[in-house]
C-alpha cells in the first residue's frame, strides 16, 4: 500500500470553453434560459443529438447570467462515483472556494460517501453560500450512466436546494425524475427543436460569419435540407467557401444527417491542403490537442500555430482554454475522421497512438498514455506504466479504468508481472472487495519462482503478506497470524513496506482475539516499518487499530497521544479517510473521561460527521453513544435522546453486531438518567442478554447496565452480578469497566463504609494512572459523599466540586425518594451564570424555541445549545421548566 | 428527407418491455399523458410525447433497471 499522491484535477475541464468566435447570438433562447433561473427553477436541460449547438448555448448563456458559475466538461471516464464526485465537488468550489472544506479531504482518501450523506453535507455547504445560487453546468452528461451519481443528483434536486442551479447538456435523457420536475414546474428545457437555427439565424452564421454570398432560396434550402442543424449548416458553409457555384452545390445536399456530414468532412477535407488533411487525420486519435503532443505524434515542428489557424478558421476545433493552449475536436467530426484514417491508411494507427503513449507518459498524464498504449496494442508499456502508476491512478478516481485495463490485458500479460498482480490485490483488498483478491493471490502463488534472490524472496514475502491480511480481513485470524509470521520470517529487513503490511495483518489478528500486549506489539512495529517505508495507508490503519484498541482497554494516554498524532497528519495531508471519523470519535472518548467536555465535544461531532460522509455506520453509532453520554453529563437529555435515536436508526438501515450493546447500554442510562426504570428494563429485556449469562468482554457493556437497574432496583442477584463483572473485565485487562463496576459496587456496599472505601481506593488506583475523571463524576451525588468521607486524591479533589449533575444513579434515587431535591443538590455546587447565559434563559422563560433564540441573539443553532447546557448543567436541571423554575426561587430572573 | 422525419422533432411512441413496469415510475420518468398497460407478462408504455434525445434516454433508463425492452416503435 504506497502513498498515494494528492489527486490531480485536469484544471481545463473546470473551465467553460470558449465560444466560437463567430458564433450566432440566440437571444430567444438565451431569454428562455434566464426566465427558468428567475423562476428559481432546480434544474434546466440542454437535450438534443450532437452537433445541435448545446454547449455553444450554454456558454452563451453562462457567460451572461447574474450568477456565480460552475462549468464541468465530462468524459467517459467520470462515469465513476469517486471521480465524478471529485469533479464535481472543485467544479463548485470555482465558484465558492470555500465549499466542501470537509469533502474535499475525504474525496482525496478515495472513498465517495454515500449518495445521501454527500448530498447532505453539500447542501449544508450549499446553503452557506453568500453569492446567491450557483450555477451548476455539466457538459456532455450523457456520460453518467453510474446510479449513484444520478442517485446523488436527484437527492440534491428532491431537498430543493436553495444554493444551487443546475443545468445538464446532454445528447440523450438522464436517468432522472424530469416528469416529476416538469409536473412542478421545476425543469427549464431547450431541445432538438428550440435549437435549430432559424433561416435568419442561418443567415447570420453564413452570410455574416463566415462571409458567404447565398440568396435567399440558397438559405431557405439550406434550412430545409439540414433542418437547422448547425453541424450540417457550419459544414455546408465551410464546403461553400470559395466555391462560384452555391446553389447547385446547395442543390445536391440531400440525404440523412450521418449522410450530410461525412460528405461535407470529406468535401470539407478535400478542399484543405494536404498536410493540413494529414494533420487532422492523424490527430484525430486525441481526445485533447495542444502543439506539442501533435508535434510528437506527427512529427511536425509547427503544431501550435496550425491548430491556432484551424481554430480560427472554424474548422472541426474547439478551444478549452483562454489562453488557446488546449484544444479539443467536436467530437461529430472526430470520429468521422478517425475513420477516414481508418479507411486511408490503418497501418498508421497504432503508430500514432504508441506515440501520443509515449508524449501523455513523459508529461505526468498515465491514464491518457495507458489508453492510447492499449489501442495501440503496447501492452509490454501498459504493464510498465501501470506497475509504475496504479496506485496514484487509484487516487485520482480511476477505479473503475484500472479495473478495465486490468481486463483489457491479454492474460499471459497480466501474469507476466507478479508487482502488478499484487498490487491489484492490495487495491481490492483496500476497497473491501475481498472474494476479488483470491483468484489474484492463487494467480501471484503460481508465478512465485522458488529461488534464494533477493528478488524472488521479496515476492513471496510479499504475497505471504496480502494472503495474512485478506485472511484477516476475514476473519480467520489464527491463519492469518501464521501467514503473517511466515512473511516476517523471510522478508528482507530493507523491505519495509512488507514489514510494515504483515505487521498490520498480525496486529490486527491478535486484536480480534483480544490479545492486547502482542497486538500492540505488532501495530508498532506496524506503524514504525510503514512511516519509514512512506506507505501512509498502511500506517494510518495500523495507528487507528491502536488507538481504538487502546481506548477499548482504557488506555487513555496511549489512545490520546497516537489517535492525536494520526489526525494531526492526515489533517496536514488533506487527506480524510473512512477511519478517521473513528480516530476523532476515540479522542472524544477520551477527553471525555478526562472530564474536557468541550474538546470531547468537538471530536465526537466531528467524527460523526465524518463517519457519515464515509458511510461507516458502525464507527457513526458508537461515536453517536458517546455523544449522548457527554449531553446527558452536561443534563441535555432531549440532545442526548436525539442522539440514540438517530443511532438506533441507523442500526436498522444495518451496521456489525458489536455496536448494538453500547447503544442499549446508552438507551437503559438515559432511561434511568429520566428516572423511567421501566423503560430501562425494557430495553434491556429486548437486548436479549440474560443477566445470569457468564460475562465476557462482548456482554460488558449489557452486564453494567443490568447492574445499573439492579442497583435502582434493589436486586438480590445486585452484589453477585457486580462481583462478576469485576473478575471478567479484570482478567480481560478491560479499566474502564472495571472502574465503573468497582464504583457501582462502593455504592451497593456503602454500609459499611469499609466495604466501600476498598471498592473506591482499587477504582481510584486503576483510574490514576490513565486519568479517569468522568467516570467518578458520571455517579453523581451518593458516590460523591463516599469519597468526601475518605478524602478525595488531589488530582480528583479539585474537579469533584464540578460534579453537579445529577447522575443517572442519583435521578433513579430522587425518583424514589421524592424528598431530595434537584435545587438542594445545585444550590449546594451553584456556579453563577455568565452575562450571556442569563441573557439565553430569559429567552427559555420567555419561551423561544432555540431557532428563535439563535436568531435573536445573532449566534448559531449550536451556540445556543451549547449555553442551553452549560445553564441546565449549573442550575443542575435537565428541562427548560425545571430551568426557569429554579432561576425564579435564585432570583435570577 | 423532409422535417417529419428529423431528430430534432417530437413524435408519440410506444415501448413493450418484459415484466412489470410500476405507476411510480411512469409518474416521475415518463413523459406527461404517457399511458401503461400491463398483459401479464410485458408492460406497454404508450402514448409517449418525446424527441430523440428523450426517447433514448428513456430506453437506456429501462436497459439499466433490467428490463428487456422488445419493441420501439412510433
Amino acid at each position: 500500500m504506497i502513498t498515494p499522491p494528492q489527486p490531480h484535477l485536469v484544471v481545463a475541464r473546470l473551465r467553460r470553453p470558449i465560444a466560437p468566435a463567430r458564433a450566432v447570438a440566440r437571444p430567444g433562447l438565451i431569454a428562455r434560459l434566464n426566465e427558468g433561473l428567475a423562476a428559481g427553477r432546480l434544474l434546466t436541460l440542454i437535450a438534443a443529438p450532437a452537433g445541435y449547438g448545446k454547449t455553444t448555448l450554454a456558454v452563451q448563456w453562462a457567460a451572461q447570467v447574474n450568477h456565480p458559475v460552475a462549468w464541468l466538461s465530462l468524459d467517459e471516464a467520470d462515469d465513476d462515483p469517486l471521480r465524478f464526485c471529485t469533479y464535481f465537488v472543485a467544479a463548485l468550489q470555482t465558484a465558492a472556494p470555500s465549499l466542501g472544506a470537509e469533502l474535499t479531504p475525504v474525496l482525496a482518501a478515495g472513498q465517495p460517501p454515500p449518495p445521501a450523506a454527500l448530498a447532505a453535507a453539500l447542501l449544508n455547504d450549499l446553503a452557506a453560500v453568500e453569492a446567491g445560487p450557483i450555477l451548476c453546468i455539466l457538459d456532455d452528461f450523457h456520460v453518467i450512466q453510474d446510479p449513484f451519481i444520478l442517485a446523488l443528483l436527484e437527492n440534491l434536486l428532491m431537498h430543493q436546494p436553495t444554493g444551487l442551479r443546475l443545468a445538464l447538456v446532454t445528447r440523450e435523457d438522464p436517468a432522472l425524475p424530469l416528469a416529476r420536475l416538469r409536473a412542478r414546474n421545476q425543469l427549464t428545457e431547450v431541445r432538438a427543436a428550440d435549437l435549430r437555427f432559424s433561416q435568419a439565424e442561418a443567415a447570420a452564421l453564413l452570410r455574416d460569419g463566415m462571409g458567404l454570398s447565398l440568396t435567399d432560396p440558397d438559405l431557405a434550402h439550406l434550412a430545409e435540407r439540414t433542418e437547422g442543424w448547425v453541424a450540417g449548416l457550419h459544414l455546408a458553409g465551410l464546403s461553400l467557401q470559395g466555391r462560384s457555384d452555391p446553389s447547385t452545390f446547395v442543390q445536391t445536399l440531400s440525404g440523412s444527417h450521418r449522410f450530410i456530414l461525412s460528405y461535407l468532412t470529406e468535401e470539407v477535407l478535400a478542399r484543405q491542403p494536404g498536410d493540413v488533411q494529414e494533420f487532422l487525420l492523424q490527430t484525430s486519435i486525441l481526445d485533447r490537442l495542444t502543439g506539442d503532443l501533435c508535434d510528437a505524434v506527427t512529427g511536425r515542428r509547427n503544431s501550435a500555430a496550425l491548430l491556432e489557424r484551424l481554430f480560427t478558421a472554424n474548422l472541426f476545433l474547439i478551444s478549452e482554454d483562454d489562453e488557446a493552449r488546449w484544444y479539443r475536436y467536436h467530437r461529430l467530426f472526430a470520429g468521422l475522421l478517425q475513420s477516414q484514417l481508418r479507411r486511408r491508411s490503418p497501418e498508421q494507427m497504432a503508430e500514432l497512438h504508441r506515440r501520443a503513449g509515449l508524449w501523455h507518459a513523459a508529461h505526468n498524464s498515465p491514464a491518457t498514455a495507458i489508453d492510447h498504449a492499449l489501442a495501440a496494442g503496447d501492452y509490454h508499456r501498459v504493464v510498465e506504466w501501470l506497475e509504475r502508476s496504479a496506485w496514484a491512478l487509484l487516487n485520482q478516481g480511476y477505479a473503475r479504468k484500472l479495473e478495465a485495463w486490468w481486463h483489457a490485458l491479454p492474460p499471459e500479460h497480466r501474469s507476466r508481472s507478479l508487482r502488478l498482480t499484487l498490487d491489484f490485490g492490495w487495491m481490492r483488498l483496500l476497497r473491501g472487495a475481498l472474494e476479488q483478491v483470491e483468484p489474484l493471490l492463487e494467480q501471484a502463488e503460481a508465478s512465485l519462482t522458488v529461488g534464494d534472490s533477493d528478488e524472488q524472496v521479496a515476492g513471496r514475502a510479499e504475497w505471504l503478506a496480502l494472503r495474512a491480511n485478506w485472511l484477516q480481513a476475514g476473519g480467520r485470524h489464527a491463519e492469518a497470524i501464521e501467514a503473517a509470521h511466515q512473511a516476517l520470517e523471510i522478508v528482507p529487513s530493507k523491505d519495509l513496506r512488507v514489514i510494515g503490511l504483515a505487521s498490520l495483518a498480525l496486529g490486527g489478528a491478535y486484536r480480534q482475539l483480544a490479545n492486547f500486549e502482542r497486538s500492540e506489539t505488532a501495530l508498532r512495529r506496524a506503524i514504525q516499518a510503514s512511516r519509514n517505508a512512506g506507505d501512509r495507508v498502511t500506517e494510518t490503519l495500523a495507528t487507528a487499530h491502536l488507538a481504538l484498541m487502546a481506548t477499548q482497554y482504557g488506555r487513555l494516554r496511549l489512545a490520546a497521544s497516537v489517535a492525536a498524532e494520526a489526525i494531526q497528519r492526515l489533517t496536514e495531508a488533506h487527506t480524510a479517510p473512512p477511519i478517521l471519523g473513528a480516530l476523532h470519535g476515540a479522542l472524544g472518548r477520551v477527553y471525555y473521561e478526562w472530564n474536557d467536555l468541550q474538546a470531547a465535544q468537538d471530536h465526537l461531532e466531528r467524527g460523526v460527521r465524518l463517519s457519515a460522509l464515509a458511510g461507516h455506520n458502525a464507527s457513526t453509532i458508537y461515536t453517536l453513544c458517546a455523544l449522548a453520554r457527554l449531553f446527558q453529563a452536561a443534563g441535555a437529555l432531549e440532545e442526548a435522546s436525539r442522539c440514540l435515536d438517530e443511532a438506533a436508526a441507523l442500526l436498522a438501515q444495518g451496521a456489525p453486531g458489536w455496536v448494538r450493546p453500547e447503544l442499549i447500554a446508552r438507551q437503559v442510562g438515559l432511561a434511568l438518567a429520566q428516572g423511567d426504570a421501566a423503560t430501562a428494563e425494557m430495553r434491556l429485556r429486548a437486548g436479549g442478554l440474560d443477566p445470569d449469562a457468564p460475562v465476557n468482554d462482548h456482554t460488558e457493556a449489557l452486564h453494567l447496565a443490568w447492574l445499573r437497574l439492579f442497583l435502582v432496583r434493589g436486586d438480590a442477584r445486585t452484589a453477585d452480578l457486580a462481583q462478576r463483572i469485576i473478575a471478567a473485565a479484570e482478567a480481560g485487562g478491560r479499566q474502564a469497566a472495571l472502574i465503573q463496576a468497582l464504583l457501582l459496587a462502593a455504592q451497593l456496599e456503602a454500609d459499611p463504609p469499609s466495604r466501600a472505601a476498598a471498592h473506591l481506593r482499587r477504582a481510584l488506583a486503576l483510574a490514576e494512572p490513565e486519568g479517569f475523571v468522568r467516570v467518578f463524576l458520571d455517579e453523581g451525588p451518593t458516590l460523591a459523599a463516599l469519597l468526601q468521607q475518605l478524602g478525595p486524591p488531589s488530582w480528583l479533589a479539585h474537579v469533584i466540586p464540578a460534579a453537579r449533575h445529577p447522575s443517572l444513579q442519583e435521578k433513579a434515587m430522587a425518583s424514589l425518594a421524592p424528598e431530595r431535591t434537584e435545587a438542594q443538590w445545585g444550590d449546594a455546587l451553584f456556579e453563577p451564570l455568565s452575562a450571556r447565559e442569563t441573557e439565553v434563559l430569559r429567552l427559555l422563560a420567555e419561551g423561544l424555541t432555540y431557532a428563535e433564540i439563535a436568531e435573536r441573539l445573532v449566534v448559531s443553532l449550536n451556540t445556543v445549545r451549547f449555553h442551553v447546557k452549560e445553564i441546565y448543567g449549573k442550575l443542575g436541571v435537565n428541562r427548560r421548566t425545571q430551568a426557569v423554575r429554579q432561576a425564579q426561587e435564585l432570583g435570577l430572573l | 428527407m423532409n422535417a417529419k422525419t428529423g431528430a430534432g422533432d417530437r413524435r408519440v411512441y410506444s415501448i413493450v418491455v418484459r415484466g412489470q413496469v410500476d405507476e411510480e415510475f411512469v409518474a416521475a420518468y415518463c413523459p406527461a399523458a404517457t399511458k401503461m398497460t400491463w398483459d401479464g407478462d410485458a408492460t406497454r408504455l404508450s402514448n409517449i410525447h418525446t424527441d430523440q434525445a428523450g426517447i433514448v434516454g428513456l430506453v437506456r433508463h429501462l436497459h439499466s433497471l433490467g428490463y428487456v425492452v422488445l419493441s420501439l416503435e412510433s
